[in-house]
């Protein structure tokens, strides 16, 4: 009998439909996960259980009893822990005064002592197995993955008997992740459930007994585990057979250097990089995750100090900050890794959003011009298939995928010559990973380039006409057309000299303990 | 609920990776003192003879009434609000004290909950317009200023009054050894600090850190406001009566330099107007450099109408410093 039953649950934003009489059984004991493309409402589901939002209809029970989740204090009582996508950690406290937020153990008058509280963190890191991060840090002091570790750690602490991951891997390292898979089997195997939201098809094959698939707020189907292929969830998720992910090599790529970058070096990590950019080129850049790649970004688009030479179209040129490089004259653009914090302005329209960075285009003797905005909004919108109900829409209440889709349409609006990517299809759905990729190879046919950091060995095989692998803060090696393979992107990652013709790329994947997404062609 | 250390977490025990012991207080929580320092010096290297036990009793009581409307303020602060209506509570209360107490001691208790119970009910409303009805803190307090300031004038028309002889002895007396003031201010440092290991404590920080991750894990907002506000309200109250017995007399516009002076008072110490950072004795600190800047101009011989100009300045550059202290801080962090 199913432990948690979700009957027939739904939800609306303004007009927007998020859930539409979902359903979600789990037993006890079972890791389930949930898959779906951005927007399907997998994360508005598990925001209802967790008490962040209240169902509009429908039943939750809970071992076979109706239970309400007015807030989240009360799901937590209740026995249900969340890991949010988003984190829930609260940034001027320390790691020990989150992890045990509201479960202080009072000394003396009170008090919770900060001594007490690292040897509760220590401890609770012990049981756990691995280290997550220094308790006495205030969690604005620390990097992503050591934030996604916290809101684990703290999760756990209220003992949970119904856990929810959702998207509690995308920060994290391959060893974090191996123990998470495990750290999940090991809490189902004591009779917990979990419910694993992943957009890494071969992370919830690995994990999950049961795999439901969402798609536009409903459930459309449920798997074993071993029972469906990639190929059938990715049809279950997108509705229809998909036909090319990635699309035809259209672009030509010319002969003058776009942009050429010699001996950057920046921060503690990039140490020596130099490339040259061509024109309608697409370059990768690859390589395990910290090895300069963002700084790399970081320093060319004026975020970081770096030294070194860049020239655009043979022109030597100093940026110092964003709005120099997204300039007219320079155009240098950059899509983000966290849109939350450095794409977007989350509680503005979507129209403000998109219009922002083309405003000096739209002026009329000073003032905006109204009717020109609305065009430009309107084309985005359409070009970018933008799901939203209307453009006066705060981006914050979009989809995932939608607010990347807002992105990208704010940048492309500027027209750049360089659209920079780093990492920003991560946690992107299938879809609108498509959709960005038909996007990128529209873009350099007109003449643009692309320079893209990507963890996805995949987009980088597939889409990229280049490919540098960065380690250890220099460039490892440089792959052509022909050479650009998996097993050799992995092999330049870990020092090992590449591979001129192709052997079996899985065996030596599988030694690296690398599961990449096994996609279609 | 089943307590934290019951859960077995398999796989026996791991011993995971112990970090050093850092202090917990950095360099950059330093910049207040460091400055009240630098403005302290330069007064005694003007005038030497002022570095006496005098002077420092002198300027403890006159600066308790804006140490505590500082204090309150920066609970204001710290749930990511602010408090104007520490002006109006003050001016109604050192109004009251001016007219209605006597010198019979049961009448100076009476008043003195009545004045305790005017600051908890101004921190009621305050709280509940802001916390349950979502009016802005600037506006929601803005509005009650303007609303205790108008019953202060109903008590008392223009300045004036008398103060309660005995309550005047007892807040002159030193029974201690050290004058009144500076026990006070001693004793809401040692409950500050105790405050803010606390469960309330930690809350209030985390409201203002991030309302919305408060409310994820638990936290009840308006609760949490509605402390902060009435502890506000409850220390601008105690101010408008100190000043008056400081003074000698009650005025019905005693709070108004104490609105803004306050809110600098807190952001020299280190407070940020976007919530959840900073310290009380920061605060505190940031009272007397304040304070501080009058009399340096004063004593350097120049018009004290410069005074707001340096205060201004001051500001800035304290502000300026604190904002770098913390962006070093994490950066510093994450490049570790």
């Amino acid at each position: 009998m199913a432990y948690l039953e979700l009957n027939n649950i739904s939800k609306r934003f303004g007009g927007v439909v998020a859930l539409d009489e979902a359903t979600l059984h789990c037993t006890k004991g079972e890791v389930h996960g949930l898959v779906g493309e951005n927007g399907a409402g997998k994360s508005t589901l598990v925001r209802i259980l967790s008490g962040a939002l209240q169902r509009d209809d429908g039943e939750i029970l809970l071992d076979g009893t109706p239970v309400a989740f007015p807030n989240p204090a009360e799901a937590v009582r209740l026995g249900i822990g969340m890991v949010y996508q988003e984190l829930s950690l609260i940034p001027d406290l320390s790691v020990g005064q989150n992890i045990f937020f509201g479960q202080e153990q009072s000394g003396v008058l009170g008090m919770t002592s900060r001594r007490a509280l690292r040897e509760r963190c220590y401890d609770l890191f012990d049981r756990m197995g691995i280290d997550v991060a220094d308790p006495d840090r205030l969690v604005n002091q620390l990097s992503l993955p050591q934030r996604q570790m916290v809101e684990i750690a703290k999760m756990i602490v209220h003992n949970p008997s119904v856990i929810i991951i959702d998207e509690g891997t995308s920060a994290l390292g391959r060893t974090q992740i191996e123990w998470l898979l495990e750290f999940c089997r090991n809490l189902a195997t004591q009779g917990r459930t979990i419910i694993y939201i992943s957009h890494n098809l071969s992370e919830i094959r690995q994990v999950a007994d049961q795999i439901t698939v969402f798609r536009n707020g409903e459930d459309v189907g449920t798997r074993a585990h071993g029972e469906a292929s990639t190929d059938e969830l990715v049809s279950l998720m997108l509705g229809r057979k998909i036909g090319r992910l990635y699309p035809e090599r259209t672009n030509e790529i010319g002969s003058e250097p776009m942009l050429e970058a010699s001996h950057l070096r920046a921060g503690t990590r990039l140490r020596d990089v130099s490339f040259t950019l061509r024109k309608g080129e697409i370059l990768g850049i690859g390589g395990l995750t910290g090895q300069g790649q963002e700084e790399i970004f970081r320093a060319l688009f004026g975020i970081q100090r770096a030294q070194g030479e860049v020239r655009l179209e043979g022109k030597p040129i100093t940026i110092h900050s964003p709005s120099e490089a997204l300039s007219h004259k320079v155009g240098l653009a950059l899509v983000p890794e966290d849109r939350a914090t450095q794409g977007v302005l989350l509680p503005r329209s979507v129209s403000d959003n998109i219009s922002l960075s083309v405003l000096s285009r739209l002026l009329r003797l000073g003032f905006i011009d109204r009717s020109a905005e609305r065009a430009v909004v309107e084309s985005a919108i359409d070009r970018f298939s933008i799901m939203v109900a209307d453009v006066a829409d705060p981006v914050e209440s979009l989809s995932g995928g939608n607010q990347q889709k807002v992105v990208l349409a704010k940048l492309l609006a500027t027209k750049p010559k360089v659209l920079m990517m780093c990492d920003s299809t991560r946690g992107v759905d299938v879809g609108t990973k498509a959709e960005i990729y038909t996007l990128l190879r529209e873009l350099t046919a007109t003449g643009s380039s692309v320079l893209w950091y990507a963890t996805d060995s995949d987009e980088l095989t597939n889409m990229c006409d280049r490919v540098l692998v960065i380690r250890q803060g220099l460039v490892e090696a440089e792959l052509t057309p022909g050479m650009i393979t998996e097993e050799n992107i992995i092999r330049a990652s870990m020092g090992e000299p590449i591979n001129h013709n192709g052997t079996d790329p899985d065996e030596l994947k599988q030694s690296a303990g690398i599961h990449a997404i096994r996609r279609h062609a | 609920m089943m307590s934290t250390e019951s859960i077995t977490l398999e796989s026996g025990k791991k011993h995971t990776k112990r970090y050093p012991v850092r202090p917990s207080i950095t360099v950059y929580d330093l910049v207040p003192l460091i400055l009240f320092i630098l403005v302290i010096s330069l007064i005694f290297i003007i005038k030497p003879r002022l570095a006496n036990v005098q002077f420092v009793e002198l300027k403890a009581n006159a600066g308790l009434t804006l140490v505590l409307a500082t204090a309150g303020q920066t609970l204001a602060l710290l749930t990511g609000g602010i408090d104007l209506s520490i002006g109006g509570v003050l001016s109604l209360t050192s109004s009251l004290a001016a007219t209605m107490m006597t010198d019979e001691p049961l009448n100076i208790l009476l008043w003195c909950a009545i004045i305790l119970l005017i600051g908890m009910g101004a921190g009621l409303i305050n709280g509940y317009v802001i916390a349950v009805l979502r009016v802005p803190p600037f506006i929601a307090t803005l509005a009650s200023w303007s609303i205790f300031n108008g019953l202060a004038l109903l008590v008392l028309e223009d300045p004036g009054g008398h103060v309660s002889e005995p309550l005047r002895a007892l807040v002159r007396s030193d029974p201690l050894g050290i004058p009144n003031s500076i026990v006070f201010i001693a004793i809401l440092i040692v409950a500050w600090l105790l405050f803010k290991r606390s469960k309330w404590g930690t809350r209030l920080y985390a409201v203002g850190s991030d309302e919305a991750k408060a409310y994820l894990n638990g936290t009840d907002i308006v609760r949490t406001k509605m402390l902060a506000y009435v502890l506000s309200g409850c220390f601008a109250a105690v101010a408008g009566l100190y000043r008056t017995v400081e003074v000698g007399l009650g005025s019905p516009i005693a709070g108004d330099p104490f609105i803004l002076t306050s809110a600098a008072a807190a952001l020299v110490g280190g407070m940020s107007l976007a919530g959840g950072r900073g310290d009380l004795v920061n605060s505190i600190l940031g009272a007397f450099i304040m304070l501080f800047i009058f009399d340096l101009i004063q004593f350097a011989g120049i018009s004290s109408f410069y005074t707001p100009m340096v205060q201004g300045l001051f500001l800035i550059l304290a502000v300026t410093l604190n904002t770098i202290g913390y962006r070093l801080q994490i950066r510093k962090a994450l490049e570790q």
